[in-house]
């Protein structure tokens, strides 16, 4: 591969994120040695994805870096200077101790260190569990939550009254689509957005239904309902007695508009 | 413990391998927030991407040695240490199962949450132009960095084409590199 051919492959990416094999962490590594335009490139996308990073920043809590400090200074064994060295005398008296005290004292240091290393790794232990359990709760709860939500959600799909109509993105959007469940008894209408792409910021995404050639507004959107990082949920929009399709555009957050300026995605009954 | 000297990243490199508690202080309040911001995208747990952070940070003095600048960025290497701890947690928790069972093709939209509060001001400009990114830029992005998520894995979540992967994650990082640098 020429320098080109490299930095258009993707692999540079991957070896930014972590993500390139051994074989390909080899060859990256000797592509950069081999090609300047090849070490500059990656040196940019590491640049680009670290201001992504800080773009993205979250504070925490004062108390880690104290946390940190405690654990790599619980580690670190005293430095030699800071040892009182003691200088023995020749005028200072000797006493000697008998074998059996030496003895004795040696066993019972022994028997100290040994209690603290036993304490230590069972109080260990018992921390490990304590956060195994916290994170086993935390785990349930969601559990349970996405577990209501797919209820919910599984209700409005098996109702026999429900039509689904698929809404496909128009020729111009990438990747979206949503799916609407209209209730053919009573009008009323369902979104299941999980298929659009985020909103960009001050962006929102409004519904619509096409009632002769109209499109009257469903209301907006909400894709900020989120269960464990996904937006599961159906929600229920404006009903309209009779429509013969339904879209949803993408309008500056605030009130509902009261025509669609970019329509994305759309299907007919 | 704020260090107020500045030093650059050879600086910093060379006190770190010297085991410098000051210059490690400074890493820490220059790297930390960014880090921590990758991890709790990628753990919804406050306390516990905290966890993880702390982790990486003692993981990272602790192996500073063997970090190679030849190999990559400082950054770089650090946020490689926090992924794949993170990436060990998810997994020894049993949440990355969790995240594909709920996940199919659904889940490629929503990485992108806003629920983390905005804490940093100096974030808030670039916040705003990365809105410019188009969105199945940006997702890919998102999934590869924040999710670790490999390009096949991206793919496959997403029902796209490998090459069509690779070419927006390309023509995502050129557009980040676009906007971030006009800042």
């Amino acid at each position: 591969m020429n320098a080109q051919e490299i930095i258009s492959s993707g692999i540079l990416e991957m070896y930014c994120m972590g993500q390139a094999s051994a074989k390909e962490t080899a060859d990256v590594l000797q592509w950069v040695k081999q090609y300047p335009e090849v070490a500059a490139e990656l040196d940019a996308i590491q640049a680009g994805l670290e201001k992504y990073a800080r773009a993205n920043s979250i504070k925490p809590d004062d108390k880690i870096k104290q946390n940190i400090f405690e654990k790599i200074n619980a580690s670190v064994v005293a430095a030699p200077e800071n040892i009182q060295k003691v200088k023995s005398s020749s005028n200072g008296k000797v006493r000697h101790i008998s074998s059996f005290w030496k003895t004795a004292a040696a066993a019972s240091i022994i028997l100290l260190i040994g209690s603290l290393i036993f304490n230590y790794t069972l109080y260990n232990k018992y921390q490990d569990g304590l956060s195994q359990l916290a994170k086993t709760e935390y785990n349930l709860e969601k559990q349970k939550d996405i577990t209501n939500a797919m209820a919910k959600d599984m209700g409005v799909m098996a109702n026999k009254d429900a039509v689904p109509v698929s809404l496909n993105p128009m020729p111009d959007v990438a990747d979206a689509a949503a799916r609407i469940y209209w209730m053919k008894n009573n009008g009323e209408v369902y979104i299941d957005p999980s298929n659009l792409p985020q909103a960009p910021k001050g962006k929102q995404y409004q519904f619509w239904g096409i009632v002769d050639g109209v499109p009257v507004s469903g209301g907006m959107i909400n894709t900020n309902i989120e269960i464990d990082g996904k937006k599961v949920h159906i929600q229920k929009m404006k009903s309209f007695g009779r429509a013969q399709a339904f879209a949803i555009s993408i309008e500056d957050a605030g009130p509902e508009k009261s025509a669609p300026s970019k329509v994305i995605v759309m299907g007919k009954i | 413990m704020t260090s107020s000297i500045k030093y650059n990243e050879e600086e910093l490199v060379g006190l770190l391998k010297n085991k410098d508690q000051q210059a490690f202080s400074y890493l820490y309040d220059n790297y930390a927030p960014a880090i921590n911001g990758v991890i709790s995208r990628m753990v919804e747990s406050r306390e516990l991407a905290e966890d993880i952070l702390q982790e990486t940070f003692v993981k990272i003095w602790n192996n500073f040695e063997s970090y190679d600048a030849g190999k990559g960025r400082l950054f770089t290497w650090m946020i490689n240490i926090a992924r794949n701890l993170t990436i060990d947690t998810i997994r020894s928790k049993g949440f990355k199962k969790l995240a594909k069972i709920s996940g199919d093709e659904n889940s490629v939209s929503n990485f992108t949450s806003s629920k983390h509060p905005i804490e940093n001001f100096d974030t808030i400009g670039i916040r705003n132009q990365l809105a410019n990114l188009k969105p199945e830029q940006r997702i890919i992005i998102d999934l590869a960095y924040f999710n670790g998520f490999t390009q096949e894995e991206i793919s496959k979540q997403m029902g796209v084409p490998l090459g069509t992967v690779k070419t927006r994650m390309r023509a995502a990082i050129i557009e980040l590199r676009k906007i971030l640098d006009n800042k």
